[in-house]
């Protein structure tokens, strides 16, 4: 089982298929011969939900190749990290030296379960006829539409339909009882609130105890500064430097420049080559936007004004 | 047809924009502007153009930045006023006169050549306009030379 990934551990994923093959290969050399290969499937070909995985434990299963062809068996695990199913019925005998036996082992001989790709099987369902009689359905391909809660999951799982035949359902099997032991919680005891999420919108404190802890006539509370610390925030004021003071100086003997309205000369100048331009023009649509620009109030002209007139 | 425009009238019309500018820099034939950077204290200096302060050496950025003096321009065209206007920056161009002076297909009609190679013929006009001044650049370095330059004059000889 794959868990964590180490820092310096390899990243198969990202490995071409080639050379994650080689690497398998190279890794996996001193293993018994007898023991089935090393698979890698990435991580984003895993089928991790139900909708995904289409079969469960406790599913129907018809073998279409390799070992048990032909045969309807029911599924004892499913593999994420392998995407393939185990049954009791596909295995391999593997001998194993004494020094490996496991706890009740008795023979040298041991049985493997092998891994059933997906390419080797179809899902299969069991039913019975109007006589009484079983018979087998096999999907060659299954649909998933729609959910439904089911309870025996204790969550909402898509419904199977065979595709193309989408009349005919395939029924989740149901999934093996879980036994409690002395770790597990009860099913009353999980709904019981052991803990509250803090927020800042509801202090953990009862009202009052602040006050009782901290001092509530503080000198940092009063808001007051002596003027010794004030004197510390502040600080001095720099004195001028000399060229500072010489440049003061020469700004303050300058004459301050004054603006003063056009004269009527230059008024009636510029007048008379704006009327000698406006009074050529004929086009209605250009008298338009000329009428609007003139009517643009510019604030930074009032300025002028108010400067003017001061 | 409504009645033709007066001289009063007409001036009503001006935009604000360009009044305020008329006023901080009066139109063209009243005040004269620098075509080119000048310093802080001349009184012809051309708002479009940096300045520099010639007591600490500093710059002064314009005082109209290229976009506004290029507002102030467009607007001053649309009422016939943009020859009042202080000298464009860079001399920049609008409308007819950009379309008219634009260097079409440049560096495939006229190869562009190296710097000294555009360069050569002015420098070569100046340096005979240095050469046929040399005698009064000379003076004006050496004052003496005046004399030694008479000498001279005085003893050139003539075919009569």
């Amino acid at each position: 089982m794959q868990g964590f990934r180490k820092r310096f551990q390899r990243d198969l994923d990202k490995y071409v298929p080639a050379l994650r093959e080689h690497y398998l290969k190279r890794n996996t050399a001193m293993n018994l011969p007898t023991l089935p290969k090393a698979t890698h499937l990435p991580k984003a070909e895993k089928r991790l939900t139900y909708r995904e995985q289409e079969v469960a434990k406790g599913d129907l299963i018809y073998i279409t190749k390799g070992q048990g062809k032909g045969k309807i068996v029911t599924v004892e695990s499913y593999s994420k990290d392998r995407d393939s199913v185990y049954c009791s019925e596909v295995y391999q005998e593997v001998v194993v030296p004494k020094m490996y036996w496991m706890e009740g082992q008795q023979s040298h001989l041991l049985r493997i379960p092998l891994a059933i790709p997906r390419a080797n099987f179809k899902l299969a369902a069991k039913d019975k006829d109007e006589n009484g009689k079983t018979y087998y359905v096999v999907a060659d391909e299954v649909v998933m539409k729609g959910v439904s809660y089911d309870d025996r999951y204790r969550q909402w799982m898509p419904r199977r339909f065979v595709k193309h035949h989408e009349s005919v359902e395939i029924p989740w099997p149901t999934p093996p009882d879980v036994k409690e032991d002395y770790l597990s919680t009860s099913q009353d005891a999980v709904l019981e609130k052991s803990y509250e999420l803090q927020t800042i919108a509801q202090s953990p404190l009862p009202k009052g105890v602040l006050s009782e802890l901290r001092n509530p006539h503080s000198k940092h509370k009063k808001r007051v500064l002596s003027e010794m610390e004030a004197r510390m925030i502040n600080g001095p004021k720099m004195p001028l430097s000399t060229e500072q003071k010489i440049y003061l100086a020469k700004k303050a003997a300058q004459p301050e420049k004054k603006l003063s309205k056009l004269s009527e000369e230059v008024e009636d100048f510029i007048g008379q080559k704006v009327a000698d331009h406006l009074n050529k023009i004929t086009n209605p649509a250009l008298k338009t936007h000329l009428e609007a620009l003139s009517n643009v109030k510019v604030p930074d002209f009032e300025k002028t004004i108010k400067k003017i007139e001061h | 047809m409504s009645s033709l425009l007066s001289a009063k009238e007409a001036f009503q019309k001006l935009p604000q924009k360009l009044h305020n500018f008329f006023i901080k820099y009066p139109p063209r034939p009243f005040a004269q502007y620098a075509t080119e950077p000048s310093n802080v204290n001349d009184a012809q200096l051309n708002p479009f153009l940096p300045n520099k302060n010639p007591e600490n050496g500093r710059w002064h950025g314009p005082k109209y930045s290229l976009r506004r003096s290029a507002d102030l321009y467009k607007i001053a065209y649309k009422f016939g006023v943009h020859e009042l206007l202080p000298p464009m920056p860079q001399g920049k161009k609008f409308f007819e006169d950009k379309y008219e002076n634009k260097n079409w297909m440049r560096g495939q009609l006229r190869q562009k050549k190296h710097k000294w190679e555009r360069e050569l013929d002015d420098k070569i006009t100046t340096r005979k306009a240095a050469m046929n001044a040399m005698d009064e650049t000379i003076i004006k370095a050496r004052p003496s030379f005046k004399k030694q330059l008479e000498k001279k004059k005085q003893r050139e000889r003539s075919w009569y």
